[in-house]
């Protein structure tokens, strides 16, 4: 793409919001510390405010007197394709958890700015090649792994026997595109591939809440990968399908399953993107299952996970989304020995999965190195349970634990939950 | 001395005006941008995060990047402590009041803002890490606050150095807008923007309706 195109791009999303973010940092340099990336090797390309200078020098270029002016002063440069090149490495290997927002003096939102800098690099067509064929894939099948229609329903076929098999009733079936039901639940394609557990576990709540629900056939995966490839048309458009689909079926709700992106794109992102508001209400399951405990609605017997259970905060659902006390609460309806992780909540460190980290291999081994301050809190809290709310967390954090020799097991909120249900008769 | 007296008060106005007109062009282009309103339901109260943002969520303790740089936090803080006692100090003067009182605060605040700006000067020349988030503009603005601090200590030793004092302001009120000092401003916007936005998320916990 030209260059005078990609500076209009830059251009339309300057906001009052973006132009102080750009123009208020002081390089005082205390977000390093604040990164997990940061951690491993303590380069200098890690450190928050560097990594956000890729796009600020441009902007200061082209946005601010100093930078047209006098350029060599402010470091301010032009927008080149050698200058493009030089940002990839520093702004897809961030995950845009925003622990450096939490922790800057100023407040300087450097995800906003990342997101904007991988928006330029989508268009100039310089993003990593297996994220941008993830997007491609969700935007052409419905799911970055490729998970089709026919596999699903297959899938939901299996879920419906194992399901059976577990309540002991023949009768049990998964209702498919119910219109005028309360809740749509749409799964994860990580979760139905790689930890279809969890999405058992879904239907054993929803089973014991006695909830009235549907899947699609159409949206059978929630995740939005626009939302790490930078693309806004396809963020947008993602949303857009599943907004419809919601709609089409007349629900009151949308579950979202556990997963940390698509709960932040839906919730929170979405309406901002439309520029409207959604005609239903959005929840991730783990809120949901906090409302059914205490509600009464469901019990859960704690004496069923005995082990010292901990809890890690998937960025996009804790810092980025606010879920902070469902899981907790949840957490400690279910287990025996629940203990927090520390630093936790908004302070709670990445696992380094995030921001498309898990489709970008040619950064496999900065992603595994990154969660050594997770291990290294693992570790002390004594867990033998690692508990998270996010498939892109579960996925990571067992590698996380492979690769730091940890003897932990990681599982999903709803996984504990589904275990200490206690089936009232 | 005499001619820095001539030099500094001929051409105080103008650098007044430089800063005047300046801070105002950058405040209008700012003002004149688009402001995206959240339209997401909230699950805490954005005005109670900006609130938290601006007060509480300031104290060193509350962030764990201040704990861990708490001689860098210090620092900071007593240079702009110096600073504001220092603008203020030329205010007053510049009003025609003066006092041993008040020269003897400087004496003390003045140094104290001067050292601390000094070292984080050095800390940014010598940490392998600052040098690479610095820009000559981060240098730039150390020394021009460097300068004003110690006028402002050499004024209140001996009132003869008012117009060196004088001339390291203009440098300064010149330099404002153009480059990273203009934070003293926007610092509140950017406060105000983040505690909006995770007040309005519950992520703060002073904005959050649930109980912690």
């Amino acid at each position: 793409m030209e260059t005078e195109k990609l500076l209009g791009m830059l251009k339309a999303r300057v906001s009052l919001p973006m132009a102080t973010f750009m123009e208020t940092c002081t390089h005082c340099g205390v977000c390093a510390d604040s990164c997990h990336l940061y951690h491993i090797a303590k380069d200098p390309m890690h450190i928050p405010s560097y990594k956000a200078d890729t796009l600020r020098r441009v902007y200061k270029r082209h946005h601010t007197w100093a930078g047209k002016w006098l350029p060599w002063l402010v470091g301010a440069r032009d927008l080149t394709d050698q200058e493009m090149d030089g940002w990839v490495d520093t702004v897809y290997q961030c995950t845009m958890c925003r622990r450096c927002s939490i922790n800057c003096p100023i407040g300087i939102d450097n995800s906003l700015i990342i997101r904007t800098a991988r928006t330029l690099l989508n268009a100039a067509g310089k993003g990593p090649a297996t994220l941008e064929e993830h997007t491609r894939n969700a935007l052409e099948s419905g799911s970055p792994l490729k998970v089709t229609k026919e596999t699903f329903l297959e899938r939901l076929e299996w879920f419906e026997g194992e399901m059976q098999d577990l309540l002991g009733d023949d009768d049990y079936t998964i209702p498919v595109d119910q219109a005028g039901v309360e809740y749509l639940y749409v799964p994860a394609s990580l979760e139905m591939m790689k930890f279809p557990q969890t999405v058992m576990s879904t239907l054993q709540l929803f089973h014991a809440a006695g909830i009235n629900f549907t899947v699609s056939s159409v949206r059978y995966d929630i995740t939005n990968y626009g939302v790490f490839n930078g693309n806004d048309e396809t963020t947008r458009t993602i949303a857009q399908r599943d907004i419809a689909e919601a709609q089409r079926l007349g629900v009151k709700t949308v579950i979202i399953s556990e997963c940390g992106h698509a709960y932040r794109a839906m919730r929170w992102e979405a309406p901002n993107w439309l520029h409207h508001d959604l005609p239903f209400g959005v929840v991730d399951v783990v809120e949901l299952g906090a409302q059914w405990v205490k509600e009464g609605r469901i019990h859960l017997d704690p004496a069923k996970n005995p082990e010292r259970v901990t809890y890690h905060d998937p960025c996009n659902m804790g810092r980025n989304g606010g879920v902070f006390e469902e899981p907790r609460q949840v957490l400690h309806g279910s287990t025996e020995d629940f203990v927090e992780l520390s630093p936790n909540r908004e302070n709670n460190w990445c696992c380094g999965g995030g921001g498309g980290m898990l489709s970008m291999p040619e950064y496999n081994d900065v992603r595994l190195a990154s969660g050594k301050m997770k291990a290294a809190q693992v570790k002390a809290s004594g867990a033998q349970v690692l508990a998270t709310a996010c498939a892109n967390c579960q996925f990571q954090l067992n590698d996380v634990m492979a690769h730091y020799g940890l003897n932990v097991r990681v599982e999903s909120v709803t996984d504990l939950m589904a275990k200490a249900l206690v089936r009232v008769v | 001395m005499e001619s820095l007296t001539h030099f500094a008060d001929s051409w105080f106005p103008a650098a007044a005006a430089v800063f005047v007109v300046g801070f105002g062009w950058r405040m209008v282009r700012l003002l004149r941008l688009p402001r995206p309103k959240d339209i997401a339901p909230p699950k805490g109260d954005a005005a109670k995060g900006a609130v938290y943002a601006l007060t509480f969520a300031m104290l060193p303790w509350k962030k764990e990047s201040t704990r861990i740089h708490w001689v860098t936090y210090t620092a900071g803080m007593a240079m702009h402590l110096g600073l504001f006692l220092a603008i203020l100090y030329a205010l007053v003067r510049l009003a025609g009041w003066s006092g041993p009182g008040l020269d003897m605060v400087m004496q003390g605040a003045a140094p104290m803002g001067w050292a601390a700006a000094f070292g984080l000067f050095v800390k940014r020349i010598f940490k392998r890490s600052m040098r690479a988030i610095s820009t000559p503009d981060d240098f730039v603005s150390s020394l021009l606050v460097q300068g004003v601090l110690l006028g402002a200590w050499l004024t209140a030793l001996d009132g003869g150095w008012w117009p060196l004092w004088k001339v390291a302001a203009m440098a300064l009120m010149v330099y404002i807008p153009l480059g990273k000092l203009f934070h003293m401003v926007l610092f509140f916007f950017s406060r105000v923007f983040f505690g909006r936005q995770f007040g309005s998320r519950g992520v703060l916990r002073h904005a959050a309706p649930v109980s912690y």
